[in-house]
């Protein structure tokens, strides 16, 4: 038992073992691996999740919300305000989108919280695809609306001729650098806090290993993983929260150019 | 907000009276809102801006990707023009000003929405 231990470090477990993706259902098209894994069926799970609660909880369509009734407008609200304070009216348009977004990656985030869970967002492809998504859309979104002048946006007002070039190339890359920083952001928060807890619970494993005195040690641990999950939640909606935020922020960028 | 739905036969007089009540009833809102948000402060508002961590976080964020984006242009412009060490380099040290220029402006948010939160001004503007 404790030669097993010292091999492994210590630790009963592997803290990143979390992360690994496993095909469901092997499917293969063309030669591209394009399987069913634990990872679409947590993204499915989110999905149903938030069609269950959008849907059905809105079925009742009461005067006087009931508890999910309430979840599901404070939702609508909460996004529909965000929104509105980022953006002003001329982004009531894409309000779908930035709530469908909002409400995937808080859903992500929160079904990662579940014991035996997968956290899609803690894979930086998932929040890369989505940023890159965003990145391409807003770009366009600006494209179309201002045609040529929204290349204004990478040219500072005032500035001197002679460091226009470089100032613009810094510009652009600092554009460019926009889903880069929006998708290892929610990430790293993701990824961090999971391996964080599991190497938290590994501590417990190899207290209560070691016997003796001290098993009774493993209470530390075990407190710093209740009030770490208690702050995980709160990064969970925090990340959901800003990921929204600054897509709302860059969405504004590109319609009112400054 | 109360939509009108009794006049379907809109004629354009109808209309612009309609506009012309939601704009009022619009203004009544935004009005009432002020009041309601000077009286009281949103607690969830000062609550996720408050976490030092998540802020220190962004920062950071925003200095690596900017070096990451210069690296990454600069690699593709090696990788097309042939000029092997010289991209790199240059765009490394662009993206170094891009992350910094990211992290100004970040901080620069930060403060204003800190300040927006003491001195709680007119944020319900609408259009910009």
């Amino acid at each position: 038992m404790s030669a097993a231990d010292q091999e492994s470090g210590g630790l009963g477990i592997d803290p990143m073992h979390q992360f690994e993706v496993h095909a469901i259902i092997p499917i293969n098209i063309g030669g591209i691996d394009a399987s069913f894994t634990n990872a679409s069926m947590w993204m499915v799970f989110a999905a149903v999740g938030i069609i269950g609660l959008t849907v059905f909880a809105m079925g009742g369509r009461a005067m006087v919300p009931g508890r999910w009734q309430s979840i599901a407008e404070m939702s609508y609200e909460f996004v529909a305000n965000m929104v509105r304070d980022n953006v002003g009216s001329a982004g009531q348009n894409y309000f779908p989108f930035i709530f469908t977004l909002f409400m995937f990656v808080l859903f992500s985030n929160m079904l990662g919280m579940l014991p035996y869970s997968f956290t899609t967002t803690s894979h930086i492809i998932v929040t890369f695809a989505l940023a890159l998504f965003i990145f391409l859309g807003v770009t366009i979104i600006g494209v179309v609306k201002h045609g040529f002048h929204f290349l204004s946006l990478f040219v500072p007002k005032g500035l001197p001729a002679v460091l226009l070039p470089l100032i613009v190339v810094i510009e652009l890359i600092s554009y460019f650098s926009r889903p880069i920083s929006l998708s290892v952001r929610l990430f790293a928060n993701m990824m961090a806090g999971h391996t964080m807890l599991k190497v938290f619970a590994g501590f417990v494993i190899g207290f209560l290993g070691a016997g003796g005195l001290y098993t009774g040690l493993a209470i530390a641990p075990i407190a710093f993983m209740v009030a770490f999950t208690g702050l995980e939640i709160l990064v969970a909606f925090l990340q959901a929260y800003v990921f929204a935020i600054l897509t709302c922020i860059y969405l504004n960028d590109a319609l009112h150019l400054h | 907000m109360k939509i009108p739905t009794e006049h379907d036969s809109d004629t354009g007089e109808e209309r612009s009276a309609d506009k012309a009540d939601l704009a009022a009833l619009d203004a009544k809102i935004r009005a009432h809102a002020k009041a309601h948000r000077q009286k009281n402060p949103e607690p969830a508002e000062t609550g996720r801006r408050s976490t030092a961590i998540g802020m220190a976080f962004r920062l950071s964020t925003e200095l690596v990707a900017g070096l990451v984006a210069g690296g990454i242009i600069g690699w593709i412009v090696d990788d097309q023009l042939g000029t092997k060490p010289w991209g790199l380099l240059i765009f490394f040290f662009l993206g170094m000003a891009a992350g910094i220029l990211n992290v100004f402006r970040t901080a620069q948010k930060l403060a204003a929405d800190a300040a927006a939160q003491v001195g709680k001004p007119d944020n319900l503007s609408g259009d910009k």
